[in-house]
Order: C-alpha cells, then sequence, then structure tokens
C-alpha cells in the first residue's frame, strides 16, 4: 500500500516537474525572443544543414561547385537560395537551386513538403544509387526516415535524426561528430 | 703549539669519504629533481597541447551547430587528467562557449578569449589551440594546468632519492669500513710495535706480515729498521760500556755539563782531582777552588771555547782540601747544538814543579842558586838595553876567589862548595836589587851593575863586594880569610855589547891578578 503511494506520488511530482520546466523553458523563449531578433526556423534549419554538408563527404569531391538541389519546398528553401553562390563549404561554393524532378546533377538534395509519397520514393532510390546527401526538411508525415538526414524541430532548436544505412548505400560518409550530434541513430 | 685534536687516521678517511660521496649524491639528487622537473613541466605542456588538439578537435561538430551542451560534454572528458585545472572554448568571436572547470581548481574561464590570456599567472601553464574545421576556423580552446602537478611525482621521487641516498651510504660506510680495516689493521700494529720499542728499547717485538701488498713492504722495511736499531743499539750499549770502562778507569778526569752549566756527569778521578764528592754542589764546590788570580783566565777560555766551538786548554791554580796549591790542566769543548760542554781535567802540579825544576838547571847555577852564564847573558842584555834606552851608564864586574884551589885541597870539595855558597850570598846582598849576580863557573863570578849614573857608584859597589868577600868566613871547623880580585868594564866605554863588555872585564881581572900577585 506504502509502496504503491510512493510510487503515484513519484510520478505525479514528475509530471509537475516536467510541466514547470517546460513552462520555464517556453517563457525564456519568449523573454529571448522578444530580447534579441532570434533566427527564424528556416534560418536555422538552412545553418544546420550547411553544417551538415561541412561533416560530410562524397566518394568524388574534385567539383568547385557542390550542387545542393531543393526539392518540394522545404523550409529552408529560401534561405539556402540566398546563399547560393555565396557560402562556401572548404573550396566548393554552394550552387543552390530548386531541382527539376530527378535532377542528375545534386551532391544535396533538400527535400520539402510538396513532394507525393510516390515521388519521395523516387528520390530515395536516385539518391542512394548517385551518392547524394538526403536531407529531409519538413516532410511530410510518414516520410523522412528513408532520408539520410531528416531536420526536426524540438522545443524552438533543430535537431536531426541521421539514417547510417542509407548514406553507407548511398556511399555518402558523415563525420562521427555528427552522429554524435544527432538525437536518433539508424543503423 | 697550537692543540691537535686527536682523531683516528681511519675515521679522517672515512669522514672524508663519505661527507664527499655525500655531497655527491646529493647534488646528483638535486641535479635529478631540476631534470625531473624540467621534464614533468615539458611533458605537462606536451600533454596538454595534444588534449587541446584533442578537445579542439572534438569540439569542431558543437561548434559548427552551436552545440554547447555538446561542447561542455566534449570538454568534460578533460577530468581524467588530474592536472587540468579549467578547459575553456572559445568561438570564433572570441566568445566563450563551454567550459570544463575541475571543482577544486580555484579558477574560472574568461568571458572572452583576450581575458583568458591576461589571466594566467606563473602557477598555471596554458595550452591554446585554434579548431580549425576543413578550411575555417570555428574557436579556439584554452587548457589551463596546474603546475604543482610538476612536483606532484618529485613527492615520490625525492623520499625515493632519500632513501637510495642512505642505502648508497650504508654500502659505502660498510664497505669503506672493511678497506679501511684491512688498512689500518697492519699500521695499528706497526703502532704496537713501535709502542713496545718505546718502552723497551731492546724488545724483541715484532710487526706480523699479513700482506704481499705496499702495506707487507712496509711491515718488511720495518721490521729491518727494528733490526737494525737492535744492532745499533747493542753496538751503542757495548759502545758505552767501553767508554764508561775508559772513563771509570781513566787517569784523568772526564766531566759534562749540560747547557744550564750542571755537571751531569763526572768520573771517579775527576772527583778525585777536584777533592769534591758526587752531589749537586760538586761543581760549585770546584769553582770556588780556582785560585781568584786566575779565575778571570779560566772564565775566558770557557767562554772562548763556546763563541769559537772549540777545544780550549787552560792551566790554572787550584786550592786543594789541605789548603795547599796545585796545578790543574783542563780541556774543555762544547758540545754540538749548544749541548752543554765536555772536558777533561789533571792534575799537572808534578808535571809543573818538573818543569820549574827543569826551568832553574837550564837558568841557575844549581850550587849557589845564582843564575848561570847563560841567564846572565840574557840579563845582562836587558840591562844594557835598558840603559841605553835612559841614556844611562853600565858596568860589568868579574870577580874570581883568590887562592880558591888551596881551599878546596884543605876542606875538600864539600867545603869549596859551602864556601863558594856564602860568598855567593855576600855578594848578591852587597849590591843592589837590580843588579845581577851570576855565577860563571869554579870560583868566578859576574856583576852586572844597571843602571850607574855615575862612575863612584861602580867604585863604591865594588869596593862593597870586595869588602863582603874578604870577610873571614866559618866552613865547617875552619875559618878562613879568601880575598878576591875584580875586573871592570863600564859601558859604554869599554864596549857596548855583552860580549865585549865581558871580555873586557876579563882582560881587566886578569890585569888586576897580575898587578895583586
Amino acid at each position: 500500500m506504502f509502496k504503491r503511494d510512493l510510487v503515484y506520488w513519484r510520478g505525479r511530482i514528475a509530471v509537475w516537474l516536467a510541466h514547470w520546466v517546460f513552462g520555464s523553458v517556453i517563457f525564456a523563449s519568449c523573454l529571448a525572443v522578444n530580447a534579441v531578433a532570434a533566427p527564424s526556423e528556416g534560418e536555422l534549419r538552412a545553418a544546420v544543414i550547411v553544417a551538415i554538408i561541412r561533416f560530410t563527404s562524397w566518394p568524388v569531391m574534385e567539383n568547385a561547385v557542390l550542387e545542393v538541389c531543393l526539392v518540394g519546398r522545404p523550409v529552408s528553401e529560401n534561405i539556402l537560395l540566398s546563399i547560393s553562390g555565396k557560402q562556401k563549404v572548404a573550396t566548393r561554393t554552394l550552387n543552390v537551386h530548386v531541382a527539376k524532378r530527378g535532377s542528375d546533377d545534386c551532391q544535396v538534395m533538400v527535400i520539402g513538403a510538396d513532394v507525393g509519397d510516390a515521388e519521395y520514393e523516387q528520390l530515395m532510390a536516385a539518391a542512394t544509387e548517385k551518392a547524394i546527401l538526403t536531407v529531409c526538411d519538413g516532410c511530410r508525415r510518414g516520410q523522412g526516415e528513408e532520408a539520410i538526414i531528416q531536420l526536426k524541430l524540438r522545443q524552438q532548436k533543430v535537431i536531426f535524426e541521421v539514417n547510417l544505412v542509407q548514406a553507407r548505400s548511398s556511399g555518402v560518409s558523415l563525420d562521427a561528430q555528427l552522429l554524435e550530434l544527432a538525437t536518433v541513430v539508424r543503423k | 703549539m697550537s692543540p691537535v685534536s686527536h682523531r683516528s687516521f681511519r675515521t679522517k678517511v672515512l669522514s672524508s669519504i663519505l661527507s664527499s660521496v655525500f655531497i655527491t649524491l646529493g647534488l646528483t639528487g638535486l641535479g635529478l629533481i631540476a631534470i625531473e622537473s624540467w621534464l614533468n613541466d615539458k611533458k605537462l605542456h606536451q600533454d596538454m597541447e595534444v588534449l587541446a588538439d584533442i578537445l579542439g578537435n572534438r569540439s569542431r561538430a558543437a561548434l559548427e551547430f552551436g552545440d554547447t551542451n555538446a561542447g561542455q560534454l566534449n570538454l568534460s572528458a578533460a577530468k581524467y587528467q588530474k592536472y587540468v585545472d579549467t578547459v575553456c572554448l572559445y568561438d570564433q568571436s572570441g566568445t566563450l562557449f563551454s567550459t570544463y572547470i575541475r571543482s577544486d581548481a580555484g579558477y574560472e574561464c574568461s568571458d572572452d578569449l583576450a581575458g583568458a590570456e591576461a589571466k594566467q599567472n606563473r602557477w598555471q601553464s596554458t595550452a591554446r589551440r585554434d579548431v580549425w574545421h576543413l578550411d575555417a576556423s570555428l574557436g579556439t580552446v584554452v587548457v589551463t594546468a596546474n603546475r604543482s602537478f610538476i612536483f606532484e611525482n618529485l613527492r615520490f621521487f625525492i623520499p625515493l632519492l632519500l632513501v637510495l641516498i642512505a642505502v648508497v651510504l650504508l654500502l659505502v660506510t660498510r664497505m669503506l669500513r672493511r678497506i679501511m680495516r684491512s688498512v689500518t689493521q697492519p699500521l695499528e700494529e706497526l703502532h704496537e710495535t713501535a709502542q713496545a720499542l718505546v718502552e723497551n728499547a731492546y724488545s724483541s717485538r715484532r710487526a706480523t706480515k699479513r700482506s704481499d701488498d705496499e702495506i707487507g713492504e712496509l711491515v718488511d722495511v720495518f721490521n729491518r729498521m727494528l733490526d737494525n736499531l737492535a744492532s745499533e743499539n747493542l753496538a751503542l750499549q757495548s759502545s758505552e760500556n767501553r767508554f764508561r770502562i775508559l772513563t771509570s778507569n781513566a787517569p784523568i778526569g772526564i766531566f759534562q755539563l749540560d747547557a744550564d752549566n750542571n755537571l751531569v756527569y763526572a768520573n771517579e778521578r775527576w772527583y778525585k782531582i777536584t777533592g769534591t764528592q758526587a752531589d749537586a754542589r760538586a761543581w760549585e764546590i770546584h769553582e770556588s777552588r780556582i785560585i781568584k788570580d786566575d779565575m778571570d783566565l779560566y772564565r775566558a777560555s770557557w767562554e772562548r771555547a763556546r763563541r769559537k766551538n772549540h777545544a780550549v786548554l787552560v792551566e790554572y791554580r787550584y786550592q786543594n782540601e789541605q789548603g795547599g796549591e796545585k796545578f790543574l790542566m783542563e780541556n774543555v769543548a762544547p758540545l754540538a747544538a749548544s749541548l752543554g760542554m765536555i772536558g777533561t781535567l789533571a792534575d799537572v802540579s808534578e808535571l809543573k814543579n818538573a818543569q820549574k825544576e827543569l826551568e832553574k838547571l837550564a837558568f841557575y847555577d844549581p850550587l849557589t842558586g845564582l843564575p848561570n852564564r847563560r841567564f846572565f847573558v840574557d840579563l845582562l842584555g836587558f840591562g844594557l838595553a835598558k840603559a841605553k834606552r835612559g841614556v844611562a851608564k853600565a858596568a860589568v864586574l868579574v870577580l874570581d876567589m883568590d887562592n880558591f884551589k888551596r881551599v878546596n885541597d884543605l876542606l875538600g870539595h864539600s867545603g869549596g862548595d859551602q864556601l863558594l855558597q856564602q860568598q855567593a850570598q855576600r855578594i848578591r846582598a852587597a849590591v843592589r836589587e837590580q843588579d845581577a849576580v851570576s855565577r860563571m863557573g869554579g870560583d868566578e863570578f859576574t856583576i852586572m851593575l844597571a843602571p850607574i849614573n855615575e862612575i863612584s857608584e861602580v867604585t863604591s859597589l865594588a869596593k862593597r863586594v870586595l869588602d863582603a868577600v874578604n870577610l873571614p868566613i866559618t866552613v865547617g871547623a875552619h875559618t878562613l880569610e879568601v880575598g878576591a880580585s875584580i875586573g871592570v868594564a863600564l859601558y859604554p866605554a869599554d864596549g857596548e855589547t855583552a860580549e865585549d863588555l865581558m871580555r873586557n872585564a876579563d882582560m881587566a881581572l886578569y890585569e888586576a891578578k897580575r898587578f895583586g900577585a
């Protein structure tokens, strides 16, 4: 009896603390947003995508330009397009463009929500064959896990999950440190 | 003489060598500590640089993604390095990104990179590494370590070193003791043997040779030296015995004085000559018996012997126990190095008397006691020289008894001799003190009158002599009247030399005899 009450109250306290912490974080975030001009979600996602690219290597890296294809209107589309030709990763300049369906020139493919399931599967299959880093940026529900990188927004933070099986299949190498930062690594 | 502290040779050598070993080990230990500290410092710095490299490299993703939690997690790996106080990770703009601070460090990371550099002190060692990814600098990692870690290892090293020094000293001491014992034991035996010989110069004890090395050779030489010394002692003893027998039975006195003029040795003969007893006052009594007139000569002779460092012969008169005088002859010489004086003493009274007797025989007529012809010639020479210096006159008278042969015939030679003795006394009494009377032989006498101021003095003195001689004389039962004749020669009128004067006086006597007869 006493043991059951102890477990019960422990659970209650934990829930109460979780609510309190969550509320505090939200409150603090609101304050922070009000105090400094916080980056937009698109900016955050774009920054994370660029950072991920910096920890990624391809079988062939001689080109001076790194082609970044945007498919299905990803959340970071505008930001990425804005840095096209300006941002460099090592010696390679990022060339960001909205891709036609099934473009052959991509080393990075950022996929948005505006992609149907069939097309999504086609893109994944093509990416696997051509060593393309697939990044799911705001994919539809049910999509994303097949992509090498899946971005998510959690508590005002952009986090990412890694599909290491897909990365190995496509021939794209990810830095171990990147894997350490990933919230989920699928092997 | 300054006091000398007694420390055994073994102790001196042991303490010297142990001090040297201790100093050497101490200096070596200090050197090792310095080297160890330097190496620890160098190793610490290298470790920190490696750590900064590792942490910086591992923080690339955290910096790239701005994930401070990941950065914090990476930096916390430094907790396994005890010497690390803080690890501060700064981003590209130099702003503090994440930190690791050891709980007891007492330091904190500065908010910016410039502040981190200013915060360093001598007890901290800092390694700084830029974090690069691809071709871009992502930030800077600064590792700060506490340099006390350098001395952490010394906490074990120093006691170990001290124990090592103690063990080495112990081993060296034991080893040295054994070596020193093997060296000093024979020396101690030599010393004991020498000591035994000091106590008894005739001891037959000899040192034992225990090894065939330098010390063994020393023992051999020492024993040979003792053998030589023993044989020399024996020879010396024999010589001393001979000397003692010789001195004891010597016909002369032998004595030795020390540097303070104390009599240290005298043989029996010396005591017999000086009439003293063998006691402490013997020498004092001996000196007191030297006739006062000869004391100066005696002292001067001793002084000369000491000053010139050679033997001196001195003859002096000595008062014997009965109050009479005797003549002593002393030969004294200084001993080397101011050790005193040594000398011989002989009673030369008999010799001296014999010498006097001989002198008397050589210069005097044994019958009358008057100077003989030879002595008279010398006296005459002196008298003439004196007269010459004084611009005075002198006279030589030759007197001869008349009919002396008949006296001899009447009274015999003994009676004649008695007559001559009485006449000699009369002649001597008739002339002045400064005049000389001699018997030339037989019944002939020669008289020197000098100095003479007036001729009348010669006449007067000659008359007095003749008057004295002409007086009746009693020899035995007979009373005789014996006349005499005189020949006179005047200086310088009749001659200037003794020979001339005596010859002219003889001629005058001859003339007188001829006219008188």
